[in-house]
């Protein structure tokens, strides 16, 4: 249950909800959000396998987290432009609209996404994953990993982290062909 | 009911908005406050349209007699007349065949009865209102209640096309698209000292923390038609009620915990000591009992000299007097 009158879940809910763009209800969710990004981890944990040694890979996840360090900005100034672009367009339901559950009235329910709220769903998600893969990275990174088990760990942690950067490359490939196409195309 | 008092009943009020889309099939805030809603009472007993039919076929018609604005509260006569009554025949005691004349009713023309209604217009912490509403024979105080939301629904409806008044923007976010309001008024019985009475020295069968679905996780009112509401049962054996102190304290304390896990109401159901069941559903933010005026708090008022009809045109100074002092 989650009521407006329950203070703590409903500051949980309002802290939570940049990662709202997985809870996103469509058929192609799926496709988008888990299906590519494990293919693209797949592929980059083979690659890792076969040409680069244990110890250099922690210095690969660095330097692509350097890169991932300089996109929040971007993010968060393309969510200001979703939020206050103005064009009729934008502001109408999409076709085979994606749907997502908001409070409304103290009460959960399920509503239809125009674009203007699909792309600041999506600008939201990718402004706080990219903030916190760099945070948390930057705290793994500098932890000291050695023992027995270094190697399984380094390998894990460059799953998991590849994961989210897949994931998160993907979901900015969608927002760029929705800002960059699709937004200007009559429905 | 005789011609020199008057039962009158106890009853909460709430004002709460509700939406003609589908989607969203819970309460939301009402448009209008009570007050404003009073004012398009007045509207519309000035466009006579004050009048409800609850089917075109049916032989009652409620009506909006009279209406005054006092400084504490607002007075509402409401009045039905019924043509399906049956004749009305009046004889003298000790009387003869002579002396009995019958009332005819007809098609147009039938028995008219009045209620009644005082709404106080402090609020409780609950945002709830008191009603003192006098008891009739041909007007219960459920009926007077659908026939206020018709005339509500009425209101919304005039506005509708006029005014964005009882209109809201769509939670989509969709431009242009806004859902339409209109106003609704639930009600809820002040329990009688009899039924906690009856309830203390019958048998419990039952007691139930009760809610719709609309705070369950993933509930899709769209998806999950099929879904009507959400109850948990209470330990009612021997040992657990008598642990709590009896019946009634079992009941208090399941209302307790009802109000403590966001659960709206609680249903219980018991026998009563010579047999029959009961059953009745309690709000748990003020314990009084939802949407029903069975086992409903009730006092006389008497002393008119028989001076009462079964109808007014307009508002009785008397009872209104009477009733006020009740509160």
């Amino acid at each position: 249950m989650l009521r407006e009158d329950s203070p703590y879940r409903f500051i949980f809910y309002q802290l939570t909800r940049p990662f709202s763009y997985l809870l996103i209800r469509h058929d192609d969710k799926k496709v988008y959000n888990w299906l590519f990004p494990l293919l693209f981890t797949l592929i980059s944990i083979l690659f890792i396998d076969c040409f680069i040694e244990i110890d250099k890979v922690n210095e690969l996840l660095s330097s692509i987290t350097d890169f991932v360090a300089n996109l929040p900005g971007f993010f968060i100034a393309a969510l200001a432009a979703v939020a206050t672009f103005h064009k009729d367009d934008i502001d109408k339901l999409m076709e085979n609209p994606p749907k997502i559950e908001i409070i409304y009235e103290g009460h959960l329910l399920l509503i239809e996404m125009t674009r203007r709220r699909f792309l600041c769903v999506l600008f939201s998600y990718l402004t706080a994953v990219s903030i916190l893969l760099v945070i948390v990275s930057r705290f793994y990174f500098a932890t000291d990993i050695s023992g027995v088990y270094s190697e399984i760990i380094i390998k894990a942690g460059a799953i998991a982290y590849l994961f989210v950067f897949w994931q998160m490359i993907t979901a900015t490939v969608l927002g760029l062909y929705y800002l960059g196409e699709r937004l200007h195309t009559p429905q | 009911m005789k011609n020199n008092e008057r039962l009158i009943q106890f009853f909460d009020i709430q004002i709460k908005g509700k939406t003609t889309s589908k989607n969203i099939d819970f309460d939301i805030s009402p448009p209008r406050t009570l007050e404003q809603l009073m004012t398009e009472f007045i509207t519309l007993r000035d466009l006579n349209l004050a009048r409800v039919k609850f089917k075109s076929t049916s032989k009652q018609e409620y009506l909006l007699a009279d209406f005054e604005d006092l400084p504490d509260c607002w007075v509402l006569l409401i009045n039905v007349v019924d043509a399906d009554a049956a004749h009305l025949v009046t004889n003298k005691i000790g009387g003869s065949d002579e002396d009995r004349k019958v009332i005819s009713l007809n098609d147009g023309r039938g028995l008219e009865s009045s209620a009644h209604l005082i709404i106080y217009k402090e609020k409780d912490a609950f945002d709830k209102h008191l009603v003192l509403f006098e008891r009739g024979h041909n007007v219960p105080f459920a009926k007077a209640i659908s026939f206020i939301n018709e005339l509500l629904k009425q209101s919304a409806r005039l506005s509708w096309d006029l005014l964005d008044t009882y209109k809201k923007a769509d939670p989509t976010g969709e431009l242009g698209a806004a859902i339409k309001l209109y106003c609704s008024m639930s009600y809820y019985a002040h329990p009688s000292d009899e039924f906690f009475e009856e309830l203390e020295s019958g048998t419990l069968t039952g007691i139930y923390l009760t809610s719709d679905c609309t705070n369950l996780i993933g509930y899709d009112s769209g998806n999950n038609k099929n879904l009507k509401d959400i109850s948990v049962n209470v330990d009612i054996s021997k040992l657990a009620v008598t642990v709590s102190g009896g019946n009634v304290k079992h009941l208090n304390k399941s209302i307790k915990d009802a109000d403590s896990l966001n659960f709206p109401s609680v249903r219980v159901s018991f026998k009563d000591s010579t047999g029959p069941g009961h059953s009745a559903t309690f709000s748990t933010d003020t314990g009084n009992m939802i949407s029903t005026d069975k086992y409903v708090k009730k006092r006389r008022i008497e002393g008119f000299g028989n001076s009462l009809q079964t109808a007014f045109a307009i508002i009785n100074d008397s009872i209104i007097e009477k009733m006020r002092s009740l509160y």
